[in-house]
């Protein structure tokens, strides 16, 4: 796992922003070969999403070839209700970029067979070739997508309850009304963002701080369900110092000390590349 | 052994799938198994699991319940791990009865539909339905692909299926269609989508900054809602970027002209080119950003409204290049003779039999009875005096027998405050030409204009819209900013325009009288100083809007746009970006970043096309 630790919000979502756009280039998706993305909805990708939607209007990044697989929806919310997460992906990324339609995955609460939406929506999943990367955030209690403490960290895509701590943290975008927040959504399960190639993990702010220190420093446990992250070969997590409050000084030192070789590694002076191999010459 | 297991298995694999079969396998391993060296403990041990599992496996299908899939794979899984690395050809062995037997799973799992799999997009034929579905070639998603053991069942089916076993298409599991049919709206679908990138638009009033807007044939709709149903736009406007350093263009409805009596040399009252005129000031309009407007019918003989009105009747509607006209606004001829403005004197008239007269006047186009026009009457706005005789009482007659359908206005009227409250009351809704052809506003007696500042009005009586010419001309600037700050919901640009507007010669005819041209936006009745209605555009009324009552931009366009439709009852279908609203838009380029009256009509759309675009 890699820990890649910034100074601030903003630093975090230009790091993440970057990463995901050299990935998307270096993958160079074409038809036939599309890049498949699972992206999250709430306040931590919002700054990612806005400079993903920068490089785009550049001319840095193109979303035709791209297919993305959200990561919850909530159940039984109108789907064009402000509220629901087809509209904050709209308003968010798919207005402003050129992804077509049909690339976009979107779990769909209204559906009559919500099982079987589920399963589909997993079985869509293999069938462009699983998920090249999945990006991500994570709750103050260490959940990742909507699955809250106690959830198997083998799960697939599924109905899930809400835990009432988060229905009274969502109130605030219903108006208040804990009444008025919908009690159930469809989630992606740990199994599967963990199934993607790649996983990266947004933690910022001081109210996940301890949510980061458990899921990283202590092992791994269902309780903490983004510590599942610590099995994955590819796992990455960009955080920012705020939320580095609760770790051992010991941990943020070494985290910080290999970012900073990493750093030399891909200065155009190393003589050893990323990949391991020996450049002769200055130019990669 | 080996082979002959293998033989034995692959009938029972191409055969039925049934749990019969598979217990019969079951047993041939545990027998094999057990057969095996005595040195390994676990084989024996494995041997004695194989038997007891299958034993009741055996008794389960024998009491005609079905082993499920599940059950047998723990067992076969448990068989397979269970085995110790060491011991070689087992662990061969009961990988490949593993990964057989994972494969032979029927489809009929609990999971998957009833119904027969969709044919691959291979076999389907590439049309225009399809053509747009996901291009990217699907790999059959087969049950054992999922789960926590995906990875590993790859690396197994990879290394022992495609060299020993059957090829991958032999399985025919049903595949996943991942192409839009659940939402496919295709009743529109014949319709152009365009969609306008990097803009701020103003929405209800209010500028929202880097929003898209889609437009579908003729009307705007909601963008959200059509990108999932899968529809793409057929053409994109990108107007961000345009011109780096300046602001982005503005996004607002078409302006609508609630009071316009002529223009480019064409006067409404005039009956023998009114055809002509109409279509060549609907074209001309456009350029202006006007997207509708009312022609406004002055002072005439009652036989020239039977004429004229049936004209404007059939030019109704909205057709391409033409900006559309709403209906009629006929201002007076019961108007106040000292108060007559431009018009003919002749031809004024009080009301003595209150509505009955209006009807004398106007024709079937206000009867009733005549139900002629009983759902969408050409008239639309009618301009009266309250203070004449019987005209109150006419007021309630118009407003009982058409209801919210014809707007009642106040002008050319020397009523004082009292009357025009009355008048209100009564059902009176706007004010034509607020200061112009009126009672003056003094301070112990505000006239007319005191029914927009304090007014003692019924709490469900609204206070009226009101329409200034803010030309600089008609009215002082800074009685506009007075009038507009008293009541800003309420004002509504007109620009009063006559037959000279958007000429540049210097005499007209303005119904039957000469006009002359005093100043470059001045037009004044041939030899005296009283003005003559106004040659001012819509774009400079709203620039004049900003300077003199100071608000921004925005603001100014609301007076032009949503103020005159909720004054006409048609808010929502003009005068508005929100979906369902008609598409008559235009672009505005900003010029200045300081002044916001710096600005100029850049593109025009109606009805979804592009119809004036700036050299």
């Amino acid at each position: 796992m890699r820990l890649i630790i910034k100074d601030n919000y903003d630093d975090v979502c230009k790091y993440t922003s970057e990463y995901i756009l050299n990935r998307i280039n270096e993958f160079n998706p074409t038809p036939e070969r599309p890049f498949v993305i699972g992206l999250p909805t709430g306040s931590s990708p919002l700054g990612v999403y806005k400079k993903l939607v920068n490089f785009h209007r550049e001319g840095m990044l193109s979303f035709k070839n791209v297919i993305t697989f959200n990561m919850d929806e909530y159940v039984h919310l109108p789907r064009d209700h402000p509220e629901s997460y087809h509209s904050f992906m709209w308003e968010n990324l798919f207005k402003h970029v050129d992804i077509p339609p049909q690339n976009v995955n979107i779990l769909d609460g209204n559906a009559k067979d919500l099982e079987r939406e589920c399963t589909e929506y997993e079985a869509k999943i293999a069938a462009v070739g699983g998920i090249e990367l999945f990006l991500g955030g994570i709750g103050p209690d260490g959940h990742i997508a909507f699955n809250e403490p106690g959830s198997s960290l083998s799960s697939r895509t599924r109905i899930k309850t809400l835990a009432y701590e988060t229905i009274i943290a969502n109130s605030r975008f219903f108006g208040g009304d804990v009444n008025k927040v919908p009690k159930l959504s469809l989630t992606v399960g740990v199994g599967t963002v963990m199934d993607a190639r790649e996983v990266v993990i947004l933690i910022s702010g001081a109210g996940k701080a301890l949510a980061l220190a458990k899921c990283i420093e202590e092992g791994v446990n269902h309780m903490w369900t983004v510590s599942a992250i610590q099995l994955h070969p590819r796992g990455m997590i960009v955080c920012d110092d705020d939320a580095t409050l609760e770790l051992h000084v010991k941990t943020v030192k070494y985290f910080k000390s290999i970012e900073k070789v990493h750093r030399l590694l891909t200065t155009e002076e190393s003589k050893v590349g990323m990949d391991g191999k020996v450049r002769y010459s200055a130019t990669k | 052994m080996l082979g002959s297991l293998f033989g034995r298995k692959e009938e029972h694999a191409g055969a039925n799938n049934n749990a019969a079969s598979r217990t019969q396998v079951l047993d041939h391993v545990s027998r094999s198994l057990s057969r095996q060296r005595p040195q390994s403990r676990n084989s024996g041990l494995l041997g004695w699991l194989a038997s007891t599992q299958s034993q009741i496996l055996a008794r389960r299908v024998g009491r005609g319940g079905d082993a499920t899939e599940t059950h047998q794979r723990e067992v076969l899984i448990s068989l397979a791990f269970s085995v110790a690395p060491s011991n070689m050809m087992c662990f061969i062995l009961n990988s490949l009865i593993v990964t057989v037997m994972l494969q032979s799973q029927p489809r009929t799992s609990s999971n998957w539909s009833a119904e027969s799999p969709p044919t691959s997009p291979a076999l389907r034929p590439i049309s225009p339905q399809n053509f747009y579905d996901s291009p990217i070639r699907l790999a059959p998603a087969t049950p054992h692909m999922l789960g926590a053991r995906a990875d590993e069942n790859k690396y197994r089916m990879r290394l022992l299926t495609d060299r020993m076993f059957s090829p991958r298409d032999k399985h025919h599991i049903p595949l996943v269609s991942l192409g839009p049919s659940v939402f496919s709206d295709s009743s529109k679908s014949a319709e152009k989508v365009i969609q306008l990138l990097r803009c701020d638009v103003l929405k209800n009033g209010k500028i929202v900054r880097d929003e898209t807007l889609w437009i579908q044939g003729n009307k705007i709709v909601d963008g959200a809602t059509l990108f999932f149903a899968g529809v793409k736009p057929d053409q994109v406007i990108d107007l961000g970027g345009a011109t780096a350093g300046q602001r982005r263009p503005l996004v607002v409805p078409g302006f609508i002209d609630v009071q316009i009596n002529g223009y480019f040399g064409y006067d409404f009252a005039e009956q023998s080119k009114l055809e002509e005129g109409l279509d060549v000031v609907a074209k001309g309009l456009l350029k202006y950003g006007v997207t509708s407007f009312l022609p406004t019918v002055v002072s005439s003989l009652p036989q020239t409204y039977q004429e004229v009105l049936p004209i404007i009747d059939a030019k109704r509607g909205r057709r391409s290049g033409h900006a559309e006209i709403i209906g009629a606004h006929l201002e007076g001829p019961f108007i106040a003779p000292c108060k007559k403005g431009a018009h003919n004197i002749d031809y004024f008239r009080s009301a003595p039999n209150g509505f009955a007269d209006l009807i004398e006047c106007y024709g079937k186009y206000l009867d009733p009875s005549s139900s002629v026009q009983k759902d969408d009457n050409v008239v639309k706005i009618i301009t009266v005096a309250p203070e004449l005789e019987g005209m109150l009482g006419a007021i309630e007659g118009i407003k009982k027998e058409w209801g919210d359908k014809i707007a009642v206005s106040l002008g050319h009227t020397e009523c004082n405050y009292e009357q025009a409250e009355k008048s209100v009351e009564s059902g009176v809704t706007m004010i034509t030409h607020l200061f112009n052809a009126m009672h003056p506003f003094y301070h112990r007696e505000p006239g007319p204009m005191g029914v927009i500042g304090f007014s003692s009005l019924p709490r469900n009586t609204k206070k009226p819209f009101f329409g200034v010419i803010a030309d600089g001309v008609h009215t002082s600037p800074s009685s506009i900013r007075v009038a507009y700050n008293a009541y800003p919901e309420g004002a509504m640009l007109v620009t009063d325009a006559m037959a000279g507007a958007g000429l540049d010669g210097d005499e007209f005819m303005l119904g039957s009288m000469h006009v002359e041209r005093k100043g470059p936006m001045e037009v004044v009745i041939a030899g005296t100083n009283t003005l003559a209605g106004s040659v001012a555009t819509m774009p400079f009324c709203i620039a004049n809007l900003v300077k003199f009552a100071g608000c921004s931009l925005a603001e100014a366009v609301n007076a032009a746009t949503i103020t005159p439709a909720k004054s006409l009852g048609i808010y929502g279908k003009k005068g508005s970006l929100m979906p369902g609203a008609d598409a008559d838009f235009v672009i505005l380029d900003q010029l200045s970043d300081v002044d916001e009256s710096a600005f100029r009509v850049a593109r025009v759309f109606f009805a979804g096309e592009e119809v004036f675009t700036v050299a």
